[in-house]
């Protein structure tokens, strides 16, 4: 084992008003080796991003270091003067960040923006840092860098940003690279593709990777170590192997127990009671205590302090205290199983609720003197879909395929170019304006984002009751006020809670309010568009279980408009999966998750990061990135970036093809099919 | 590119039409000729026989819109609003009412004058507002910073006729460095314009020292600061080449949008200092009451200001590679 | 901590029933002043009407919480709260000076109505008013600028300054007795003004203890060391500072020209205080006509799009095209000439240039509306494709409902922060549009006026400089006070600048 690179000893950071500071980071301690990966876990707002700005000293203007050491080969970071932190900033530790697409400055070509590190440490200037920079651009994986080199940042896609974010940080060839959330706002396929890219470039230079991140899944693939961060600080640490097979902290169970997976869908997923506490206070015991089921008198009172746990691993638990009975612990693994399983949803032989035929969405893309339409954008090419009552039908792809625009022509939010929309046997596409207000009631809503899909100037009653009014629902407000406390009762949230206005409530309560609204007028479809994609997991298995719940007690149907499969696995019944504006494959949830056959479909599914090393796949990877809809590839859409393309594949888009009487797909590997 | 131009263009066309109407609404029909005459003659028992040979010196002896007493196409052309409102389309701007001068001529001559005081007035502002907003920046979060925003606001706060009473009193009267006044021909005139442009400076140096430092502190904020700062760059080259390039975008193009309308000169100004720019042209042409005047330096102004939002978008494009034309 | 009982409930009570006093305490006012016979010209009706607006705003906004909780914030502001109380003084003068009568005149059959149109204000200046001199004389001068011949008692005749009519003319030796007597009137002044300060608060303070059954002193000493939640000290103590300035205005008012007298010998204190009602009804009532023209046409635009944002936005773009100030002249020209070929129409010259006001109130508001509508149309195209936007029409709300209830009261902050910004902006420009001859009236009392009128008589040697002097510094601390005002209402109700604020 080699000697530590980085050392942090109880650092600690604070943020804004000294009087009422928000205490970020309160006492983290952790050290990184050279050529390790070590994963930073942790849930939004407990810290983790903070810590990572600190190692740099780049805190925000309000943020001050209260207390703490970090220490690269021995010595401190944050007693050096500040023109000797910036010979370690890019040269000994550089850092990738989250969104690709603001790091980047708009007004300088990538190439410049690599240079400058160049010019910065390596002291090369002119052809030779040129040369350089195509090099690193050629080493991340960017093909043709000498024309991407001189192109501005808005010319390149996010994966390609990223990865010149990434050229940037070894530019200065450091000995530690901190990546902040590098693969978050990134597809699942350009997810792989990126962490693949930063395992090789490790393997490659022998630099320590911190790698901060919420995601399971990509801690399971690449780390080395782990520690969980809570409330600003470290709650458990320890090594993968030991942290995937025992986790020892009850929050890090918890956590676990609160991913969707397809053996967990017969019931309702663990989840975590409230959210996590606000980091103004002072905690006088352990910091979960509030929300944790195996709290113990000592848990209010004294903070834990770090435990053994198995091997290397160490905990910050009460529980883990010799001296606190061994019994408790059992009882503590007892408690995640899940409950009872209810009744399955209907069997879906029945005559489709929703039935949506060759569904053409386009955008008219204009141009020259007389503003002459001269192209399009294929957002929705015909997508055709049926949902029977009570069932959930997810509608999966990745980000600009076409999804949430599918979902919100269905509810003619959007004006449709072709096509039918079915409901209930009425033909929504041909329906006066105000006929079809009347209808809008049975077809409803969920916006990927709480925060934005509230008027943040309507009280939570009000925008409850929003519906009601609009459409004659409740004789009186006295009756509809009344109405409106059964729904927030319904949806899990007390209903005093009617005077107050959406910013006082978490992410996952806006949802919750968000789904009372819609049931407000009674649908009997609900197109949710990425419902959960915006929240913690421990918060997405709270707003999952609901949907579920309301399902089973309202029969209701769902249009679930979603990238994430573990979701898909644990609340869909039937699966369609999208690609450039075209559904590729369809099937029940079985056929297409476990016996996919679109060649996306499998490498889709190959890139999504496993936490369970069993189910691990070999990685399809996809050249390339989504083409741009407004000019989609000629023949089969996919057949630029499929592994097993065949010459007939550039000619024809492939037919329908069915595979069982459940399951059809287009690709021409299994038949020209009929179109 | 050419496309887009053309395009912006035919856009003014019926913007330039708008202003034409509006102007001939209201200097034809609001009031009538006949009111006008009245107005220009003065005193109160006029007989209308000098209000028609003043309307026909001047050829508003014509009907508005249509001649029923001509024939062909004259019954058309042959009206006040061809001959005062669509000449204009064409910078024929007629003859004064007051002194039946050459009005395209005199907005030649005087042209000059203007744009000495104004380019130095806006170049000289332009740099000392950006290095002292540069400098507040540089500086932020301190009590300089804070006082700095005070001195702003108390500096808005006055009226800008007081910057040049105090200013030609102080400078021409209690120093005599300079003329207050006047105008000259050539390199004499630079002692007449270094007053009115030090005032101008001074007089601005509130309201865009505020501005430019909003602007330097929105880009502060990027993201791609924090990226620059933590690739190891200096303070003064995170400055110069992340923020102060990316606020130049705002900034410029608020400046390309004045440039045409530099023509006009500042009325206040010329008319305190005693320049013969277009600026103390309207002012003598307001207090005269001469319309001709005022409707051409409308029309003119209109023009010029079109024209600077077609040069703001063009130098948008040009500044800016995230903007792409189509 | 407020100032009001911490128990739920009566607070809100209270602050109603004070409410209520002052609407009602309003309401005899105009009733009394309506048995006076009133004259309401075209400007005081409006800005009844706006002050009317503002009442009806104010208790909206107290049931708003997105309005309610930054203007707390304003509140809580020293600066702006000090500014707010400069700004109620300027108010106040220019509500006195709305308030217009026809005043009643002594003749030897007794007393008739003159056919003349003064103030409140001109009522309570009258000795302000009536005290002209002959001609130019400084700030506390006993003596005329100018020398005359003048016939001595014993008959010989002296070029000499005279002595004024009224400036200073109870004193026996002005050049002895004159500091002396400055000094102790003013002194006499302050302590009179500190007295009456003293008592007003003491009282309130004790009727408010009272009320709460809680010490006075404890109370007293909490305002003092600015331990409550609406910085009373800063508020109590910028209104004590003003009201001692009115004291000394008062009483040396009536023994000197505090601000020496013009050409014509008129005292120029008493045109800077008029003038201050010019200065604040164009800052305020362009806004009141602009206002529902940028909402409405703004936020159509933003959501309808279409021909009927082309249409607005054609309208917007050619009316910004013309520049202002030759917009402003050319139809201030116009206005001229109707007035001058329709002089019959106006039966006083109070009348003529009211209407001139307004006028200009309108023209300036149709070259400043446009700049606020462009920003609306924009904030209302973007809130159009919002999440809660699509989300109300998923519901079947109605176009209008949803313009009312989502797309307005999410421009509000816009709309509030220019009004605010744009006041200061308009006071000035009155200024240097009176300037060039196309402002008010030139019978009307402004700053602009009287700058205008003053600049000539800067060639004088001495120089005349009382009137810019008394002009500009009446003009800076009313727009300073709007500046300093407007920073922090637009902090307050900017939610870029609270996003920062709070943070990740």
């Amino acid at each position: 084992m080699t000697a530590p690179l980085l050392e942090v000893e109880g650092l600690r950071v604070h943020l804004g008003d000294p009087a009422r500071p928000v205490r970020a980071v309160e006492g983290v301690d952790f050290m990184l080796r050279r050529g390790e990966i070590f994963a930073l876990l942790g849930e939004s707002g407990c810290g983790k991003s903070m810590t990572a700005f600190a190692l740099l000293r780049l805190l925000p203007p309000s943020g001050r270091f209260i207390a703490g050491s970090v220490r690269l080969d021995g010595r401190d970071l944050l007693r050096l003067p500040e023109h000797a932190m910036r010979e370690v900033r890019g040269r000994r530790i550089a850092m990738i960040f989250q969104e690709p697409q603001t790091a980047l400055n708009p007004v300088m070509t990538a190439g410049a923006q690599i240079e400058e590190v160049l010019n910065c440490h390596r002291h090369l200037r002119g052809a030779a840092a040129r040369r350089r920079t195509v090099e690193l651009l050629a080493e991340v994986g960017i093909p043709d860098p000498e024309r991407r080199c001189d192109e501005y940042p808005h010319q390149l896609s996010g994966g390609m940003k990223q990865r010149v974010l990434i050229a940037m940080a070894l530019a200065g060839e450091p000995d530690i690279l901190i990546a902040d959330e590098p693969t978050t706002a990134l597809d699942v396929t350009i997810q792989a593709q990126v962490l693949e890219l930063l395992r090789r470039l490790k393997q490659k230079t022998g630099m320590a990777v911190l790698l901060i991140t919420h995601d399971l899944g990509v801690v399971a693939e690449m780390a080395d170590r782990v520690a969980v961060m809570y409330a600003g600080h470290i709650v458990e640490q320890a090594d993968r192997e030991t942290f995937f097979r025992s986790p020892a902290h009850p929050y890090t169970r918890r956590l676990f127990d609160s991913v969707p997976t397809l053996d967990k869908r017969a019931g309702r997923l663990a989840v975590i009671a409230g959210a996590v506490p606000p980091l103004t206070q002072v905690f006088r015991g352990c910091r979960f205590e509030s929300r944790c089921e195996l709290r113990m008198d000592v848990c209010a009172e004294q903070p834990p302090r770090w435990w053994a746990g198995e091997g290397t691993q160490r905990v910050r638990c009460h529980l883990f205290d010799p001296k606190i009975a061994a019994g408790v612990r059992v009882t503590a693994a007892a408690a995640v199983t899940p409950a009872a399983a209810p009744a399955m949803a209907p069997p879906s032989d029945q005559t489709p609720l929703l039935s949506v035929r060759d569904l053409k969405v386009h955008f008219p893309i204009q141009r020259g003197l007389f503003r002459r339409t001269v192209g399009r954008v294929y957002a929705v090419d015909g997508v055709s879909l049926d949902i029977a009552p009570g069932r959930t039908l997810a509608l999966v792809g990745e980000s600009g395929c076409g999804k949430t625009t599918a979902g919100k022509a269905i509810v003619q939010l959007l004006p449709l170019t072709a096509g039918r929309v079915r409901f209930q046997g009425r033909e929504l596409t041909q329906i006066d304006a105000r006929r079809l207000r009347r209808l809008r009631a049975d077809i409803q809503f969920i916006f990927q984002d709480p925060y934005a899909a509230m008027n943040p100037r309507m009280m939570v009653g009000d925008i409850v009751a929003e519906g009601m009014v609009a459409q004659g629902i409740g004789a009186s407000r006295r009756e509809r006020m009344q109405r409106v406390d059964e729904l927030l009762q319904q949806v899990g949230l007390p209903p005093d809670i009617k005077s107050r206005y959406p910013h006082e409530f978490s992410g996952g309560q806006r949802q919750r309010i968000c789904i009372a609204r819609a049931l407000a007028v009674n649908p009997r479809l609900i197109i949710c568009d990425e419902p959960t994609s915006a929240l913690d997991v421990s918060v997405q298995a709270q707003i999952l279980n609901l949907l579920k719940e309301l399902q089973d007690r309202r029969g209701l149907s769902y249009l679930f408009i979603t990238h994430n499969l573990a979701v898909v696995e644990y609340l869909a019944h039937h699966v369609a999966v999208m690609y450039l504006g075209r559904i590729v494959e369809h099937g029940t949830v079985e056929d297409v998750l476990q016996r996919p056959q679109h060649p996306y479909t499998r490498a889709l599914l190959s890139a999504v990061p496993q936490i369970d090393p069993r189910t691990r796949r070999e990685v399809i990877r996809l050249a390339g990135e989504l083409p741009s809809p407004s000019a989609p590839p000629r023949g089969c859409h996919f057949h630029p970036r499929c592994p097993q393309a065949m010459p007939q594949c550039r000619a024809t888009y492939p037919g329908k093809v069915a595979v069982s009487g459940s399951h059809s797909v287009h690709c021409l590997l299994y038949g020209p099919g009929q179109s | 590119m050419i496309a887009y131009i053309l395009r912006r263009v035919a856009y003014a066309v019926p913007i330039l039409i708008g202003v034409n109407l509006l102007t001939f609404w209201l200097f034809f029909f609001v009031n009538s000729p006949d009111d006008m005459a009245r107005m220009q003659l003065g005193t109160k028992h006029v007989t209308q026989a000098a209000v028609e040979q003043w309307k026909r010196e001047r050829g508003y002896d014509r009907p508005l819109l249509w001649n029923g007493g001509e024939t062909g196409w004259r019954r058309f052309t042959d009206t006040i609003f061809y001959e005062k409102s669509l000449r204009l389309f064409v910078f024929d701007f007629g003859i004064s009412d007051s002194d039946n001068r050459d009005i395209g001529y005199d907005i030649r001559q005087r042209m000059g004058p203007s744009l000495a005081i104004q380019i130095p007035g806006l170049l000289a502002g332009l740099a000392v507002d950006l290095s002292l907003a540069l400098l507040v920046v540089f500086f932020r979060g301190t009590y300089l910073d804070v006082w700095a925003v005070v001195l702003c606001v108390v500096l808005i706060s006055i009226s800008g006729l007081f910057y040049i009473i105090a200013g030609q009193f102080l400078a021409g009267k209690l120093l005599r460095w300079v003329p207050i006044s006047g105008f000259g021909a050539g390199w004499v005139s630079i002692k007449f314009i270094i007053l009115p442009v030090a005032i101008g400076v001074i007089a601005g140096i509130g309201s865009g020292v505020r501005i430019n430092r909003t602007f330097f502190l929105e880009e502060l904020g990027r993201d791609f600061v924090r990226t620059a700062r933590a690739k190891g760059l200096d303070e003064r080259r995170v400055m110069i080449r992340h923020v102060l390039r990316n606020a130049l975008i705002p900034i410029l193009t608020g400046v390309v949008v004045v440039l045409p309308s530099l023509f006009l000169g500042c009325l206040v100004t010329e008319s305190f200092f005693g320049i013969p720019g277009l600026g103390s042209y309207t002012i003598n042409a307001i207090a005269a009451q001469d319309f001709a005047i005022v409707r051409a330096m409308v029309f003119l102004g209109s023009v010029l200001y079109i024209l600077g939002l077609l040069l703001t978008d063009i130098s948008y494009t040009l500044a800016d590679p995230r903007i792409r034309l189509g | 901590m407020t100032l009001w009982p911490a128990q739920p409930g009566r607070p809100v009570a209270l602050r109603d029933r004070g409410l209520l006093f002052l609407l009602l305490l309003a309401a005899v006012c105009l009733a009394a002043y309506a048995l006076w016979r009133p004259v309401v010209l075209w400007t005081d009706g409006l800005l009844f009407l706006l002050l009317g607006v503002v009442a009806c705003f104010v208790v909206y906004a107290r049931r708003q919480e997105h309005l309610r909780e930054p203007w707390r914030q304003v509140a809580r502001s020293r600066v702006a709260m000090a500014a707010a109380v400069v700004l109620a003084a300027y108010a106040i003068i220019a509500i006195l000076d709305s308030l217009h009568f026809h005043p009643s005149i002594k003749t030897a059959g007794g007393n008739v109505v003159s056919p003349a149109v003064v103030s409140v204000l001109d009522k309570l200046l009258r000795p302000l008013r009536e005290h002209t001199e002959t001609t130019y004389s400084a700030p506390f001068a006993t003596h005329a600028y100018a020398k005359e011949m003048m016939e001595r008692p014993d008959g010989t005749r002296v070029r000499d300054y005279p002595r004024l009519r009224y400036g200073g003319a109870h004193l026996a030796d002005p050049d002895r007795d004159e500091a002396a007597d400055v000094l102790q009137t003013a002194a006499v002044a302050v302590i009179e003004g500190g007295a009456a300060c003293a008592l007003v608060i003491g009282g309130a303070l004790m009727f408010i203890a009272l009320l709460r059954r809680q010490p006075a002193g404890a109370l007293l000493r909490r305002v003092l060391a600015g331990r409550t939640d609406v910085p009373w000290n800063v508020v109590l103590g910028t209104a004590s500072l003003i009201v001692v300035l009115v004291f000394v205005a008062a009483h040396l008012g009536g023994r000197y020209h505090l601000f020496g007298t013009d050409k014509v010998g008129q005292d120029v204190f008493y045109q800077a205080l008029k003038s201050i009602r010019t200065g604040l009804l164009i800052g305020t009532l362009t806004t009141l006509v602009m206002l529902p023209f940028a909402i409405l046409l703004g936020v159509m635009a933003g959501y309808f799009r279409g021909w009927v944002d082309d249409v607005i936005q054609y309208l917007y773009t050619t009316l910004n095209s013309v520049p202002g100030v030759l917009l402003i002249a050319a139809a201030v020209l116009m206005l001229q000439v109707y007035m001058a070929n329709h002089a019959d129409s106006f039966t006083s010259i109070e009348q003529r240039s009211d209407l001139r006001l307004l006028f200009l109130c309108i023209i300036l508001g149709i070259t400043s509306w446009t700049g606020l509508c462009r920003l609306l149309r924009g904030e209302a195209l973007k809130l159009r494709e919002s999440d809660f936007v699509q989300a109300a029409r998923a519901l079947g709300v109605g176009h209008f409902v949803l313009l009312g209830r989502h797309i307005v009261p999410n421009v509000m902050h816009i709309v509030m922060i220019t009004v605010v910004l744009d006041f200061s902006g308009l006071v000035l420009a009155e200024a240097v549009l009176s300037y060039i001859n196309i402002g008010v009236d030139p019978a009307m009392n402004s700053w602009g006026n009287m700058i205008n009128g003053a600049r000539l008589e800067m060639a004088r040697d001495p120089v005349v400089w009382w009137s810019l002097a008394a002009a500009f510094s009446f003009m800076f601390v009313l727009v300073l006070a709007a500046n300093l005002f407007a920073d922090v209402v637009r902090d307050a109700f900017d939610p870029r600048l609270r996003r920062g604020g709070r943070g990740t």
